[in-house]
């Protein structure tokens, strides 16, 4: 009987202890946080890392992890190429998207696709951390975790991404200012969380990664 | 000992038909197989990485597109050969598409192939080392399963996806 007490005590610090790692900001962290975060958007002229994704799968109740390189170049060039266990290359470059899946290349029009425009917005914000500052795509919320590095809660308001995410939660380097990982939170209890690593920032970046055609 | 003689000539006359049946898949018992999967339609054209998982009585599966969003998920139930969609991403989330989707993976997964091909109506099977093509000629729609080769020279077991013998 006491030992189950003790296992149930050590359950519930163990759940306390995964919620205390991170804590909500003051009003006056979150100004803060918000105004850096969107200030070190504005600067950031290019960013440059490898990514690690892993989806977890709660259906088959095991996980996928692909990997891959990242390149942005203000404004509006993207690169977004896994390569294992797949390639795949995703460019968006001003208007256009261009789509390798090393059998076939697509190049399409974000004007004419609604769905491929809020994809190119979303990817880019994200990875710059400009999402938080649109109030009306995001309801925000700000954390601090245990080494210090700030967190923020997105949560969709409209319904076309209400419809795919329940949280977007961007992690970010206090000391870099940069996002550092993503975790896209489904309805269906699926999550995918993308790490960025060995991140560049604001080195030069060839322009020929944002080629299309 | 009439009805055990009776028993046992029934027996090997079934069991040659059950040794030749083929499927689509072949998916060992709780272990995952990822394939890439393109789906042709008149309209466009979605690629995407299907994982499949063999339980006792069932498979469950998941469609997911290259940055991880999910399409859907599926569950095919082995007894009841039912097929159900759940967790369908909302522009395909309309009941004749869903319909269409559980009707073709439910030919996929019961047909039997006899030479890596199989014909039902406007539906046609035709497997080929490791790859499975289904064309749905009714509604103009091509899902394409291939092996998952990955990039880095590790092979997924393409062996494991070809038709069961």
């Amino acid at each position: 009987m006491k030992n189950r007490f003790f296992i149930s005590l050590l359950l519930m610090l163990c759940f306390i202890s995964v919620d205390a790692k991170l804590t909500p900001a003051t009003d006056s962290q979150r100004r803060e946080m918000s105004q850096k975060i969107n200030a070190a958007a504005s600067a950031m002229t290019t960013l440059d890392c490898n990514f690690v994704q892993v989806k977890q799968l709660k259906m088959l109740n095991d996980k996928m992890t692909s990997t891959g390189v990242m390149r942005y170049k203000k404004s509006g060039k993207l690169r977004w190429e896994y390569t294992s266990p797949y390639k795949y290359v995703f460019i968006i470059n001003g208007s256009k998207v261009l789509i390798d899946t090393g059998k076939q290349r697509n190049v399409i029009d974000i004007n004419t696709n609604k769905m491929f425009e809020e994809i190119a917005r979303i990817m880019m914000n994200s990875v710059t951390g400009k999402c938080l500052a649109d109030n009306k795509e995001f309801a925000v919320k700000y954390f601090i975790d245990d080494k210090g590095n700030w967190v923020a809660d997105l949560t969709p308001l409209k319904k076309q991404m209400k419809q795919m995410f329940s949280l977007i939660r961007l992690h970010f380097d206090v000391k870099q200012m940069v996002v550092t990982s993503v975790e896209l939170h489904e309805k269906s209890g699926d999550n995918t969380v993308i790490t960025l690593k060995n991140i560049k920032k604001n080195q030069p970046v060839n322009e020929s990664n944002f080629k299309i055609n | 000992m009439k009805v055990i003689s009776r028993l046992i000539s029934l027996l090997l006359l079934v069991l040659p038909l059950t040794v030749s049946a083929q499927h689509a898949f072949t998916l060992p018992l709780g272990e995952t197989v990822k394939m890439s999967l393109v789906i042709d339609t008149p309209k466009a054209s979605i690629s995407g990485i299907c994982l499949m998982q063999r339980e006792e009585q069932k498979v469950v599966g998941t469609v997911v597109n290259e940055f991880g969003i999910k399409a859907f998920d599926f569950e095919v139930d082995a007894n009841a050969q039912k097929v159900k969609l759940l967790n369908t991403i909302a522009f395909l989330n309309k009941w004749y598409i869903r319909r269409t989707i559980a009707s073709d993976l439910k030919f996929l997964f019961f047909a039997t192939l006899i030479d890596g091909k199989a014909v039902a109506g406007k539906r046609e099977i035709v497997a080929t080392s490791g790859s499975v093509t289904l064309y749905n000629r009714r509604r103009n729609l091509t899902y394409m399963f291939s092996p998952l080769i990955d990039n880095n020279n590790q092979t997924d077991n393409p062996d494991c996806y070809g038709p069961e013998e």
